[in-house]
């Protein structure tokens, strides 16, 4: 077995209950556009994020950090650093509790990874709901207990893991430490955009102060972790242009994924990934190069 | 006028549902000014205009959500002394004891904030705020929020101290924060979700501390990290002449009209634009569906924890947040009238006669059921009209799937099940 050791910080850009979910601008929730930005799409994106902010302006985006084989580590394959992406715009979806019951299920739709690129490698598979019925969405399926089970979160609160892997170890003084980085920042901004940008941002973590319900929300997202454990089972996709793997992997069988999701920065709109892709492997006679 | 002092316990019901009902009309007026807020630049506003108005939307609508806490809270004063809830109330506008103010739906405005400030106004006064006495004094009722609850207070020791039983109905069947999904799970404290603080009431310290928290909301300057609804309010009139010493024109709120109706002969009240009318119409049929899946949550007898959990499922997050409000929103940006007049539709909060309880369990999830199969098909039919937000196709399809996940609980309930039965796939 191959294992793909991903993570890295992802964006999604969307409104919170109590917002409706389709709420372009959020109002009442934690999130927010700001000025200069456009309206929310709810697209969790692994790379390309859009508009961007500061201080995640250049660090959104989750690669292979790792590679094993029979549990040995790679250190030299070419996977190690190749993006994590996922296809077709998926979204968190849940529409306040209407496509789930339960809250702190966030169930991820569609969910379709891609491990590097069509012109040097590519590991592409998408998990389906029923795959003798491909085409259907979570909204076909939500009300079916069996096939929406296996795409079912657990969840953490306060999660240690998260805290270590984001460096995010106290809430309050996190968002603290942004509010008074970004007054310093606008005491600094010139354009008149960014300004209106930073003083929408300081107005709403200025809130923790007056609404205990945004403060919960915004200090719960930082430390909720949403753990998955399902297999990807759509028709696969292997490219390996550069003859990197040094093996086949297996494509009727299914591959494994689990991962967590978490510390999301309702202020700054990203969270942290990190997961593994478990593919079936047999590396070539010779010595292996992945 | 000054509240009678309780001697029974129909005394302390019929103050109660007084309660319950301002409370009511409390929230649906904040929600109501709030949801007329303007959201861009291109309704007249500077990027920096929209930010303090984003800031007072969102302070107004989490006094809203309190105003429901306070009346989940009061249906639980309710309940425990072994009284039906009320969610019924006047249609908007009428009158009130409180200051001597009309209860009705007006836009944003200076004078809309002074007149939320008035009704929230502490016991002891603000030499800043300056409110109309009630018109008449021998106008039944309370001249302040604080003026009935402190009868209420004296009204539950007094009866407390009684050789009779006070309290009848526990917690099993009253409105809890960790049913309603407030009680954020986090280390040493729980509580205050969305800025709600829900509780249950099984003795009369549980009671004092339901109605000494409702108090100290409305008026104190802080309570457990959260602004007081006055001090909101009168920080949000000082932000307002500030920003309109700047600009005199400016204007935060959309032109929309005063009490909306969806009856003719109102003045500039009645709806006339098609598209508004229906919409209107729509969210009317909505708050009440909203409101019968309440009552019955709020009064159910033989519903197992399960099936009530159904019930909250319905009326709370997915009607209150996907379907009322962005209804209201799609309303304050259609013309209210045909041919356009230049004024906004909004969403009228009517009720017909009383909210109606559905007493019998099977029938009454038998009508609920199929109330949401009736408001799908409206919903659906409303967002084909011409010219109609492509929101409404969204809200119509939220409410598609709401029934659908009811029907699923309502096959389950009668096959004596606590699962949903397999999908519709």
């Amino acid at each position: 077995m191959m294992d793909l050791h991903f993570e890295g910080w992802w964006q999604c850009r969307f409104a919170t209950d109590p917002d409706p979910t389709d709420d372009p601008r959020g109002v009442s929730g934690p999130t927010f556009i700001t000025p200069g930005e456009p309206v929310f799409d709810r697209v969790i994106r692994f790379q390309n994020p859009v508009a961007p902010r500061w201080p995640f302006t250049d660090r959104i985006g989750v690669t292979v950090r790792s590679v094993t084989i029979g549990g040995v580590e790679q250190p030299g394959s070419g996977l190690v650093g190749q993006p994590v992406d996922l296809s077709g715009e998926p979204q968190f979806r849940q529409r306040n509790l209407v496509l789930v019951d339960q809250p702190f299920q966030v169930l991820i739709d569609p969910f379709d990874l891609q491990v590097g690129t069509p012109d040097s490698v590519l590991l592409r598979r998408a998990a389906l709901w029923d795959v003798t019925r491909p085409d259907l969405t979570i909204e076909d399926v939500f009300l079916d207990e069996v096939l929406i089970a296996p795409r079912m979160n657990t969840v953490a609160i306060q999660s240690a893991e998260v805290a270590e892997a984001t460096g995010i170890l106290d809430y309050a003084g996190y968002r603290r430490e942004r509010l008074a980085a970004l007054t310093e920042r606008l005491a600094r901004a010139t354009d008149p955009i960014e300004q209106a940008a930073l003083e929408r941002r300081i107005t709403a973590l200025d809130d923790d102060a007056l609404l205990t319900g945004v403060r919960l929300a915004s200090e719960q997202f930082l430390g909720m972790q949403v753990t998955y454990d399902f297999v990807l089972d759509g028709t696969p996709q292997v490219v390996d242009a550069a003859k990197v793997l040094g093996g086949s992997v297996g494509t009727s069988q299914s591959w494994g994924l689990t991962m967590w999701w978490g510390g999301y920065d309702v202020d700054a709109l990203v969270g942290y990934v990190r997961g593994t892709l478990s593919v079936p492997f047999v590396a070539h006679p010779e010595a292996p190069r992945a | 006028m000054a509240e009678p002092p309780v001697r029974t316990r129909s005394d302390l019901v019929a103050l109660l549902t007084t309660a319950a009902e301002i409370e009511h009309s409390l929230m649906v007026q904040y929600l109501f000014a709030a949801l007329t807020m303007k959201h861009g630049t291109d309704e007249g506003l500077t990027e920096h205009q929209l930010i303090r108005v984003a800031h007072w939307e969102k302070q107004v609508l989490a006094v809203a959500r309190q105003e429901m806490e306070h009346l989940g809270l009061v249906a639980n004063l309710m309940t425990a002394i072994g009284a039906a809830p009320n969610l019924s109330r006047p249609n908007f506008p009428y009158g009130t004891s409180l200051y001597g103010h009309v209860m009705e739906l007006t836009r944003f405005s200076q004078e809309s904030v002074h007149r939320f400030a008035c009704f929230e106004m502490p016991q002891s006064g603000d030499d800043d705020m300056k409110c109309p006495s009630p018109p008449d004094p021998s106008q039944p009722g309370p001249s302040s929020i604080v003026e009935l609850y402190e009868a209420i207070r004296a009204g539950f020791v007094t009866l407390a101290g009684r050789p009779e039983p006070l309290f009848l109905v526990g917690a099993d069947h009253q409105l809890g924060g960790k049913a309603l999904g407030t009680d954020f799970p986090r280390v040493g404290a729980m509580g205050g979700g969305y800025d709600v603080f829900m509780s249950t009431v099984t003795d009369l310290a549980s009671a004092l501390a339901v109605i000494d928290l409702i108090v100290e909301q409305g008026e104190a300057a802080e309570v457990a990290g959260d602004e007081g609804h006055f001090v909101a309010f009168k920080s949000i009139l000082a932000e307002y002449a500030a920003m309109v010493g700047q600009d005199p024109s400016f204007e935060p709120a959309r032109h929309v009209v005063d009490n909306p109706s969806t009856e003719p002969g109102r003045g500039p009240s009645s709806l006339t634009d098609p598209l508004a009318l229906a919409v209107a119409g729509l969210f009317d049929s909505s708050y009440r569906t909203m409101l019968r899946f309440l009552l019955r949550l709020l009064m159910s007898t033989d519903e197992s924890p399960e099936e009530s959990s159904a019930l909250t499922a319905v009326a709370f997050f997915p009607l209150m947040t996907m379907v009322i409000r962005p209804l209201a929103e799609v309303l304050t940006a259609l013309p209210a009238h045909s041919p356009d007049s230049g004024w906004r539709a909004g969403p009228p909060f009517s009720i017909d006669g009383s909210v109606g309880f559905l007493p019998h369990r099977d029938a009454a999830w038998a009508v609920l059921e199929q109330e949401l199969a009736d408001l799908a098909v409206l919903a659906g039919q409303v967002a084909e009209m011409p010219g109609a937000p492509p929101r409404l196709a969204y809200i119509a399809r939220t409410i598609l799937l709401v029934g659908r996940r009811f029907s699923a609980q309502v096959v389950a309930a009668q096959q004596g099940s606590t699962s949903a039965p397999g999908g519709d796939s």
